[in-house]
């Protein structure tokens, strides 16, 4: 009986290992993959031309979405953001859901809003009750709709979804902050290749410690918080990995809702956004997918490998797991309500690659390492852990962790390098190792309840992140001196000539 | 002496407009957003303003409607030229809107915006 | 047991390694950056002055002196970062000094380059310097392997502005290794009114999207003599969906009242609302009264964004379509509340408008 026991055991503690080994080799190579290209698009960008695209008159019009639920801190920033991009052709539509604080109040002084009748172009279905529409009389192009919350952010899209005029749409969450060609970035896809682009996105990053000013990024820096350090090389590595692969092969899946184009009309075709998914984001990237791929309609879903919006991430252990947990039962969800796609050839990539990847690593990877650390313990507890072999497993598994989080960090540094001061890429490189001890770990227990909650069909629940707002700042003079404009604040670089 | 201010986000545009106005015998200032900008035309009461429309911080159009909004008299009717490579119908209306007094478009030429400054300021203000 | 955990020591210390050359590679790169950085910095604000006294010559024809033929390389890149935000004469005299330099003729021959990179590259900068001798070579490289440098390769012949390019653009829309349509649709806006009877001969000539894409740019023109051939377009109902709402859409901006009749044909019959929708853009465009009473019955369409078209292009039609629109609107039926919505945009509008003067 015993020796059974052991035999359980260490085939248990042998096939965990051997899965985080398989994961994390994956991941490396996916990272690696990312990075070539990455790399290869700064000898020659391929596509210049932001200019020509700002100024044509083919470029599409874009309607920017941004539902805000007592967002009081931020609203103004974030419009201001919107309402200020570099763009030809925009409207903004605010979606005032529920808000109990001062939302509407802010926005309605700000832009001298005024009662109109609304202009329907689309007929989703709505839960909540819309109570009135608002224009501003600023010759800023804001619509702002005032509505019952019905504590969904995807019910306050599809409000905004019916009165958007424009072909594109773009969703953004009220905690993000936009680069100021960030729609013009993302569009390119749009304007080079209007027949087939249905989906772009563009890279994320993390928000806290940044100096922002109305909205805009003036100098990334990283917080002092090392979660949030931790969250920012996770955020730089699920881009190379997640996004720049899979968008070559025409399996993207995840557009996120942080910053997202898509085209209007196919949203309206596919009713919207879904009511009850909690990653509602994924979920339409998802649909679209299946529906264009089952029409045998052409589509490309493009990622634009270039960071584009900051977003803030959460501070404390407990929003952090509160967020993940969300996410995970999201892709529970998401990967239950599209089984028929899991492994289905007719629908190319996505079908036989893309979801079963997410399906075995990140929907069960938590499973693993969780059943892995109890087994860990139950061998030590029943006497059967030789330490020396445990100790090079453990060791085995930081390694290679730790060296995908200093790759990631690596590519970063040798291309995009907006982190410009010294110690902000050292705390990040040692932020790349504590990532592996603690954070990981308790990451998957995280995501394990958000599995357990899709497994019992729990209701969704949708909680929003405390706000904080953003801080303004003045860069410092001390910060290195580069050729672009970035310092532009401050009388003390104001020149005189004569 | 005729005071031109330029205010621009992009330093190397920034400064071939100052280069080229110097040359015309009138004394520049730069700044490189809008806010900055705003505070200096409320201080040095600029004769002119050649004033980019997307920056940072405050963009164009609030500084020109900022401008003209000045309870100052003298100093809301400072004109303003706005140098953009927003130019379409709506866009030039919205700019005229705010206050604008002439645009100059973006791709620019240099000999362009010399007449128009030239023209913006009250005659005999510029040696050429 | 022992033989694996040797392996497994021999993987770690190997991994271990790989993570210190990695982070030495990180410490070396950001400290070689940050120097670079300073240094281009420099020299860029050196080079400036260059740049300056070369747009500041009055004459129209002058010859870069030798202080540009020797200058160092980072002038081009600075007269390449210049170029697309100047035009006229300033244009004129930075595309000199990239010939002079020598810039043209390296990057003619890196067309033929092996690496992608290199092609585009030198694709890009001949649009840029536009380089019009070497429009055959460019139009070689719209069937390129890669397909950024076709993109490049359409771009650079749009800025370069040779009107011969429209011939090998229009046929790279189609094909094996066909391109983009807003590429190439780019490409033909640079080329400007040079162009417009090749695209004009396109509509009848050209492949389907060819006739689509050539009827859009002709719209952004707004050219009175392609009227005839968008409308033939427009009545040929086995044309492609989209050549024909590009047709409609063109006709709208063209804004010839000859096209009022089929445009409202096109709005009462159309059989996807999205030709409804762009006819009754058009007609609002084109601003004839006679296309009132169609306009009128769409507000009663089915779909929502045919009903706000209807009520825009009302609202766009003077006194005579706006008091159509005070009639009906009334009520909370979806005509009704189109109209009222339409009235109300136009209000909005009207209190932005009004300019901002002086107190």
């Amino acid at each position: 009986m015993r020796e059974l026991a052991t035999d359980l055991v260490l085939a248990l503690n042998w096939t965990v290992f051997g899965y985080v080994v398989v994961l994390d080799l994956t991941m490396l190579l996916l990272v690696l993959a990312g990075a070539r290209r990455v790399a290869a698009g700064r000898r020659w960008k391929g596509a210049e031309g932001h200019d020509e695209i700002f100024a044509s008159p083919l470029t599409p019009a874009v309607s920017v979405l941004v539902p805000a639920h007592d967002e009081e801190a931020g609203v103004l920033d974030t419009l201001a953001a919107a309402l200020g991009q570099r763009y030809p052709a925009l409207e903004v539509v605010l979606v005032d859901d529920g808000s109990t604080d001062r939302t509407f109040q802010l926005v309605a002084d700000r832009y001298a809003l005024r009662e109109v009748v609304p202009h329907p172009t689309a007929a989703l279905p709505v839960d909540g009750e819309v109570l009135s529409v608002h224009r501003a009389t600023t010759g800023d192009p804001l619509t702002v709709i005032r509505k019952t919350s019905v504590g969904r952010r995807s019910d306050a899209v599809n409000a905004a979804l019916n009165l958007a005029r424009y072909p594109l749409v773009c969703m953004l969450d009220g905690d993000s902050l936009l680069e100021s060609d960030a729609l013009l970035r993302v569009a390119r896809p749009f304007v080079e290749d209007p027949t087939q682009v249905v989906a772009t996105g563009g890279v994320i990053r993390t928000a806290n410690g940044a100096l922002t000013d109305r909205g805009t990024v003036l100098e990334p820096r990283l917080s002092r918080n090392w979660l949030v350090r931790i969250q920012a090389v996770e955020y730089l590595r699920s881009f190379l990995l997640g996004r720049t692969g899979w968008a070559d092969a025409n399996a993207l899946l995840i557009i996120s809702g942080a910053f997202g184009l898509f085209r209007r009309d196919l949203l309206i075709e596919i009713g919207g956004l879904d009511p009850r998914s909690l990653a509602e984001d994924a979920e339409l990237v998802v649909t679209l997918q299946e529906k264009l791929r089952r029409e045998r309609r052409p589509h490309r879903v493009v990622f634009v490998p270039e960071p584009v919006c900051w977003t803030e991430v959460p501070e404390t252990w407990q929003v952090l797991g509160r967020q993940r947990k969300r996410w995970a039962h999201g892709l529970g969800q998401l990967l239950w309500k599209h089984r028929r796609m899991m492994g289905n050839p007719r629908y190319g990539v996505v079908g036989t690659v893309a979801l079963p990847f997410f399906l075995l690593f990140e929907l069960l990877g938590p499973v693993v390492e969780v059943v892995g650390l109890a087994s860990v313990v139950l061998s030590a507890g029943l006497g059967l852990l030789d330490v020396g072999t445990a100790l090079l497993m453990v060791g085995l598994a930081l390694a290679l962790g730790t060296l995908l989080s200093t790759t990631t960090i690596a590519v970063e540094e040798f291309t995009f390098h907006r982190y410009r001061r010294g110690r902000d890429l050292l705390a990040l490189l040692a932020a790349g190792v504590l990532e592996n001890v603690g954070y990981r770990q308790v990451h998957a227990w995280f995501r394990l309840r958000g599995l357990a909650a899709a497994l019992t069909r729990r209701a969704p629940v949708w909680t929003a992140m405390p706000r904080v707002g953003f801080v303004g700042g003045t860069p410092l003079p001390d910060a290195p001196a580069d050729a672009g404009g970035q310092q532009a604040a401050g009388d003390q670089l104001t020149r005189v000539r004569s | 002496m005729t005071h031109v201010l330029v205010v621009d986000d992009d330093p190397v545009i920034a400064d071939l407009v100052a280069f080229r106005l110097s040359r015309l015998g009138l004394r520049i200032t730069v700044e490189t957003d809008g806010e900055a900008g705003l505070a200096a035309i409320r201080q040095l009461r600029p004769d002119l303003v050649v004033l980019d429309w997307m920056m940072p911080r405050m963009n164009g159009l609030e500084v020109c409607r900022a401008v003209r909004e000045d309870p100052d008299p003298a100093l809301a009717g400072t004109p303003v030229l706005l140098l953009t490579a927003k130019a379409q119908e709506p866009d030039l209306e919205r700019g005229f809107a705010a206050g604008a007094t002439d645009f100059v478009t973006k791709p620019f030429s240099t000999r362009e915006l010399v007449s128009r400054v030239t023209a913006a300021l009250p005659a005999g203000s510029v040696s050429v | 047991m022992t033989t694996a955990a040797g392996v497994a020591l021999v993987l770690g210390m190997v991994l271990a390694g790989l993570v210190v050359v990695l982070l030495l590679a990180v410490g070396l790169q950001h400290r070689q950056r940050t120097r670079t950085q300073a240094r281009d910095a420099r020299r860029r604000a050196e080079l400036m002055p260059t740049v300056h006294a070369l747009l500041d010559d009055d004459g129209d024809d002058p010859a870069p002196g030798p202080h540009v033929t020797s200058a160092p390389a980072l002038l081009d890149e600075l007269v390449l970062d210049l170029l697309p935000q100047l035009r006229g004469s300033d244009r004129r005299v930075l595309q000199r000094v990239l010939a002079t330099r020598g810039v043209v003729d390296r990057a003619a021959a890196d067309l033929t380059a092996r690496a992608a990179w290199r092609r585009g590259r030198a694709a890009t900068l001949l649009g840029s310097a536009a380089a019009t001798d070497h429009t055959p070579a460019l139009a070689a490289c719209l069937t390129d392997r890669s397909a950024d440098v076709r993109s490049a390769a359409a771009r650079a012949l749009g800025k370069a502005g040779d009107p011969a390019s429209v011939a090998p653009l229009l046929v790279s829309l189609t094909g094996p290794r066909a391109l983009p349509v807003g590429v190439v649709g780019m490409a033909l806006l640079d080329l400007g009114i040079p162009v417009l009877p090749a695209l004009r001969t396109a509509l009848t000539e050209g492949s389907p999207p060819a006739r689509a894409l050539a009827a859009e740019v002709l719209g952004v023109h707004g050219d009175p003599l392609a009227t005839s051939g968008l409308l033939a377009l427009l009545q040929d109902r086995w044309q492609p969906t989209e050549v024909r709402r590009a047709a409609a859409a063109a006709l709208g901006r063209i804004g010839s009242p000859l096209a009022t009749a089929e445009l409202t044909q096109l709005l009462a019959t159309g059989p996807v609302p999205a030709l409804q929708r762009v006819a009754a853009e058009a007609l609002g465009r084109i601003g004839d009264p006679t296309g009132i009473p169609t306009l009128v019955s769409g507000l009663h369409a089915t779909d929502p964004g045919v009903r706000a078209a209807c009520a825009d292009a009302l609202a766009a039609l003077g006194d005579e379509g706006r008091g159509r629109l005070r009639v009906l609107a009334i009520g909370t039926s979806p005509a009704g509340r189109a109209a009222l919505s339409a009235l109300d945009a136009v209000a909005t509008a009207r209190q932005w408008r009004r300019p901002v003067t002086p107190r």
